[in-house]
């Protein structure tokens, strides 16, 4: 019996060690990408121990009056005057000064659609992104509503300076231009604030809009993102 | 006797086999220090060690002349100024972790002031602080709290000087796939007349946003994920599995052309980000094509 077993052994156990390569190569080959990423790659064997550095604390002194000197450029660069953010993924707003944050709160941004009209034009609906200053203030503001406006409701647009054009209700309040026909300004529609729902420009609410028109002065930045 | 050099022929095969891909994969990143492909490694930093060499050169051929002119300073002046100077010196372990953080941060601070100048909003990642903030003209606009962060050990590995070449310049965005579009445009055709403009919906419809799940793959071979913190199931469960599969076919063909062209690939390094769902949307949206992103871990 014993030998029979040991017999066996011999017979079968040379193999063993062709087996477990042979499955242990595909193994390696197929999870190449996670073997470089993390099998057998154990810091410690890596990591470094001579870096050689001469007069390294003179070395650390430098760096540490380049970081100073760096932090403070950087911090020269936040505008003295207030300054508002705008999140359109969100569709909230956060009024800031160089310190401190005045008042956050919901808005409605651009609803990202295109709309066709009856002579093929593609007509886009979207927030721009990237950095505006306010370039005018106007109180009790007056809309003088663009072609689109028109088209949208299945009119046809008037003439360029007729009176259906003007519009004394739509833009709330305030307003506040900030460039290439673009407005933060208040709604008629406060139900609809937090949601996607404008045409490009950013809405807000009464309350908030009173005290964004009060802080941002002529010129103030405004990041949207 | 047949049976024995057959056993002997495909063991040694496969122990060939096997040394041949411990060496590319293992043994010669251990050897090299540096299992980053000379490649990647950014051109000026070679530039700049051939500049430490010759200067020192010059500075051992003065020494021998006994000369010492305003060159020779000059040239001595590199050197020390030369984080990496080729010359052994003993440093305590505590003064060179001290340098090189302090090297990484100013690294960091260099990197965002640079990018300040420019009119693009850029993503500020801080292993560290675990937060990525979108900044634009030295302006946080958004801070994100990363809940969790995953780093391959490829990035782990790489000797100190390697990482802080590599972390030292903003990395460019190559290509980004996503589970969720950048903007989603509804086309709308104008309505005829009056009566079907007031058909229309009063109340817009809430669109639904997927699952997210973001791949940015930046220059310097950096392969940057983004996931959402929140558990996907269903249907965004599959779509997202399909991007990680379609991910990992791609990378494991990549693995067997260069093992079978014997040709060691450059390594993607990974780092994976886990964030709230909104957050990972606010990012990724906010992204411009070319972004640049600063890094540091």
């Amino acid at each position: 019996m014993e030998t029979e077993e040991k017999s066996r052994f011999r017979k079968y156990a040379p193999w063993v060690i062709p087996v477990i390569l042979c499955v242990w190569i595909p193994t390696i080959i197929l999870y190449t990408p996670a073997y470089q990423n993390s099998a057998f790659a154990v810091k410690s064997w890596f990591a470094p121990t001579a870096l050689n550095v001469r007069n390294i604390e003179k070395q650390i002194q430098n760096s540490k009056s380049n970081i100073a000197l760096l932090q403070n450029k950087l911090n020269d660069l936040m505008p003295e005057k207030p300054y508002i953010l705008i999140n359109t993924s969100e569709n909230r707003f956060v009024l800031r000064n160089s310190v401190d944050t005045i008042r956050t709160g919901v808005c409605s941004t651009g609803k990202d659609e295109i709309l066709i009209y009856p002579n093929g034009t593609r007509k886009p609906f979207k927030t721009p992104k990237g950095l505006f200053t306010v370039q005018l203030k106007r109180k009790d503001p007056v809309w003088t509503k663009p072609d689109w406006a028109f088209i949208e409701e299945g009119l046809k647009p008037p003439s360029a300076r007729s009176a259906d054009r003007y519009d004394e209700a739509t833009l709330g309040k305030y307003a506040l231009n900030i460039g290439d026909g673009y407005m933060l300004h208040g709604t008629l529609y406060q139900r609809f604030l937090g949601l996607p729902v404008t045409h490009g420009c950013v809405r807000l609410g009464d309350a908030d809009l009173e005290v964004i028109f009060n802080t941002l002065d002529k010129g103030a930045k405004v990041f949207i993102y | 006797m047949a049976k024995k050099s057959l056993f002997w022929l495909v063991t040694s095969i496969l122990v060939l086999i096997t040394v041949y891909i411990l060496t590319t994969t293992v043994i010669l990143p251990v050897a090299t220090k540096n299992p980053l492909p000379e490649a990647v490694l950014p051109k000026a930093e070679v530039k700049r060690d051939n500049n430490v060499k010759k200067s020192e050169k010059s500075d051992n051929a003065t020494k021998k002349n006994g000369k010492t002119d305003k060159g020779a300073k000059k040239a001595d002046a590199r050197v020390q100024n030369s984080p990496a100077a080729e010359e052994s010196v003993s440093n305590s372990k505590d003064d060179l972790t001290k340098y090189f953080e302090l090297k990484k941060a100013e690294a960091l601070l260099r990197s965002r002031y640079s990018l300040s100048s420019e009119d693009s909003i850029y993503l500020v990642l801080d292993l560290m602080t675990k937060v990525a903030t979108l900044e634009m003209k030295g302006i946080p606009l958004h801070d994100s709290k990363i809940s969790e962060v995953w780093i391959s050990n490829s990035i782990k590995m790489f000797h100190t000087e390697a990482l802080l070449h590599w972390i030292s310049q903003p990395f460019v965005l190559k290509n980004a796939n996503s589970t969720i579009e950048r903007v989603q445009f509804l086309v709308k055709n104008a309505p005829k007349d009056t009566i079907e403009a007031n058909k229309a919906e009063a109340i817009p419809a809430p669109r639904k946003t997927e699952d997210v799940y973001i791949v940015l793959n930046f220059e310097r071979n950096l392969q940057l994920v983004i996931q959402q913190t929140e558990k996907s199931e269903g249907e965004d469960k599959i779509r997202i599995d399909s991007l990680k599969n379609s991910f990992f076919k791609r990378e494991t063909e990549k693995s067997i052309k260069a093992l079978s062209s014997f040709k060691r690939d450059a390594i993607t390094p990974k780092i994976v980000l886990t964030l709230p769902k909104s957050d990972a949307i606010t990012l990724y949206r906010a992204l411009p094509q070319k972004l640049k992103m600063v890094l540091r871990m």
